[in-house]
């Protein structure tokens, strides 16, 4: 016991370095009100530009209307409750997708890796398939499963779907030999060997997938709502700029970026509670 | 809580590449190497480089089978790895997702047939043993090397083997610590009483632990000689231990034989000596 106190007071640094760690310890905070200042400065030179452009005439503003005619659009359709009825739509299908691709993709995943030969056999495969564009093959979609909800989630599955499967087989493919050997030597079984050493270290590359994934479910969907739909923010988007609705249009485009900024935010929050044992 | 450990006759060849001609060739890493290890000795396992030492622990830990040759534990033929008897790697081996209580408790987690409770209880006993009970909670990446050495250690006991396998497991540490380490390592030894085979290319750790000292050649890898050590250990808490004379006089013999070794390797071996410069 003695020898841990040691131990732990040869670890204290010495006050030289303690002093250096306080004043980094200040500078890491003024650094943190500097960054946020700075890009919420950021933001807002993007809103004065925006705002600005219009009213001077620099550009049309019939094509581009000032933010606060967008603002505006915006609000009435949030209280008209227009807008919720399009996000929901989309939300609804981007998360199907997204949810499917996840439950499917995982488990395919983990069992493709854990099978060399499988993984060799199925990876130059995967490669194509992961690089075609989701939207390329959107038709196919469409003329196999019509224009209804099941195409568009069936798109989102699909740009979903290759990300998360290929992060999940390069993380259970790389894990540690040498935690692999303790779980040998610990005698753990095969299946408890997968559960609780393989895929628990895989978690953080899998995640990785995921996020991307989140990304690209919105972005898909968007694109495939364009094309055929009734409902939807893509819709939206599209219908509002074939009826001249502008502000509409805006309004929808913002909505879409602030959902894709809002998912990803989440997703990375996620990702960094779930691989905090690797700092 | 010991067994008593046989290698006779082991053999164990790889194939490997040649670097001239890509062809196939038969590596020897062991060659007809026998071994005694008793019930409850410290034994330790010095060599240069590339001799076979981790190949002898892999064969014991029943990691890899011999090409031919038999291993015996207690009598019984080893076949594959088993909970009676526990590695330690040099490199840390912990999960980085678990606690230091977690990872013990994983051991136990195999095992089977103890409650969650039991699990827990014996793997703070456990951590008592090893100096860190202060420290049941935290993660792989807030503890030192010499703590997660430590954690490996308390785990691998966990289980209580009747043989503890250690394969360099101080080999990364500074020397400070290195040295209590070994110090705490004998004196769990004593109170568990299970049988060590403890590998190391340090010829002072070797000395210092050991009762015994088996001092492998390279190429094929052999028992050259096995050294019978005695120093009053007991004693080495009041007194430098490593520097008295009889250590001294114990290196001085074991140093000789690595060197001697080495020269033959150089005389004997100029063929392999050019194809290694012409390699690099």
């Amino acid at each position: 016991m003695s020898d841990l106190l040691t131990e732990r007071t040869a670890a204290r640094p010495n006050h030289r370095q303690e002093e250096a760690v306080r004043a980094k310890g200040v500078s890491v905070r003024r650094k943190r009100a500097v960054t946020l200042g700075r890009s919420l400065a950021g933001l807002l030179t993007l809103a004065l530009v925006w705002e600005t452009a219009p009213r001077l005439g620099l550009v049309d503003a019939y094509f581009i209307p000032p933010l606060h005619v967008v603002l505006q659009t915006w609000w009435e359709m949030v209280t008209s409750g227009e807008l919720w009825r399009h996000v929901s739509a989309s939300l609804v299908r981007s998360a199907v997708g997204f949810g499917l691709a996840i439950v499917l993709a995982i488990p395919l995943g983990a069992a493709i890796a854990w099978y060399r030969p499988v993984r060799e056999f199925s990876t130059p495969v995967l490669e194509i398939f992961r690089n075609t564009a989701a939207l390329a093959i959107l038709p196919v979609f469409i003329l196999l499963l019509g224009i209804g909800e099941t195409s568009k989630v069936a798109i989102v599955l699909y740009a979903c779907f290759f990300p998360i499967l290929l992060s999940t087989i390069s993380g259970v493919a790389s894990v540690d030999v040498q935690l692999l050997r303790t779980a040998r030597v610990l005698g753990l079984s095969p299946v408890e060997t997968f559960r609780k050493v393989v895929f628990p270290a895989a978690v953080p590359t899998i995640f990785t997938g995921i996020r991307i994934s989140g990304a690209a479910a919105i972005l898909v969907l968007i694109a495939a709502e364009m094309i055929g739909a009734t409902a939807g923010l893509g819709f939206l988007i599209n219908y509002a700029q074939f009826n001249f609705l502008i502000p509409t249009m805006y309004a929808a485009i913002i909505t879409t970026s602030a959902i894709g900024v809002g998912v990803n935010y989440g997703l990375v929050a996620l990702e960094r509670r779930f691989s905090r044992w690797r700092a | 809580m010991s067994s008593r450990i046989e290698l006779t006759r082991v053999r164990q060849t790889f194939l490997v590449r040649g670097d001239e001609d890509r062809a196939l060739r038969e590596f020897v890493a062991l060659d007809d190497l026998d071994l005694v290890v008793e019930a409850g000795e410290f034994l330790t396992i010095v060599g240069p480089s590339g001799c076979g030492k981790s190949t002898v622990l892999d064969l014991i830990g029943g990691l890899a089978t011999p090409t031919s040759g038999r291993l015996t534990a207690d009598g019984v033929p080893i076949t594959g790895p088993g909970l009676d008897r526990s590695v330690v790697f040099q490199q840390y081996t912990l999960l980085p997702w678990r606690t230091a209580q977690a990872n013990v408790e994983l051991a136990l987690e195999a095992s089977g047939g103890l409650t969650r409770r039991e699990r827990s209880d014996r793997a703070r006993e456990y951590l008592d043993l090893v100096g860190l009970s202060d420290f049941a909670g935290r993660f792989p990446h807030e503890l030192s090397g010499g703590m997660k050495q430590r954690v490996a250690i308390a785990r691998s006991l966990s289980h209580q083997p009747q043989v503890l396998l250690m394969d360099e497991p101080f080999g990364a540490l500074d020397a400070q610590t290195r040295e209590r380490l070994q110090e705490e390592l004998l004196s769990i030894w004593r109170r568990t009483g299970t049988t060590v085979v403890f590998i190391t290319h340090d010829i002072d750790e070797a000395v210092f632990l050991g009762q015994r000292v088996a001092v492998m050649s390279a190429r094929p890898g052999r028992i050259q000689e096995v050294v019978r050590i005695e120093l009053d250990q007991d004693r080495a808490g009041e007194e430098d231990l490593r520097s008295s004379r009889r250590f001294a006089a114990y290196r001085h013999h074991i140093w000789s034989l690595l060197r001697q070794q080495q020269l033959g390797a150089e005389q004997g071996g100029d063929r392999d000596e050019d194809r290694e410069l012409s390699h690099v």
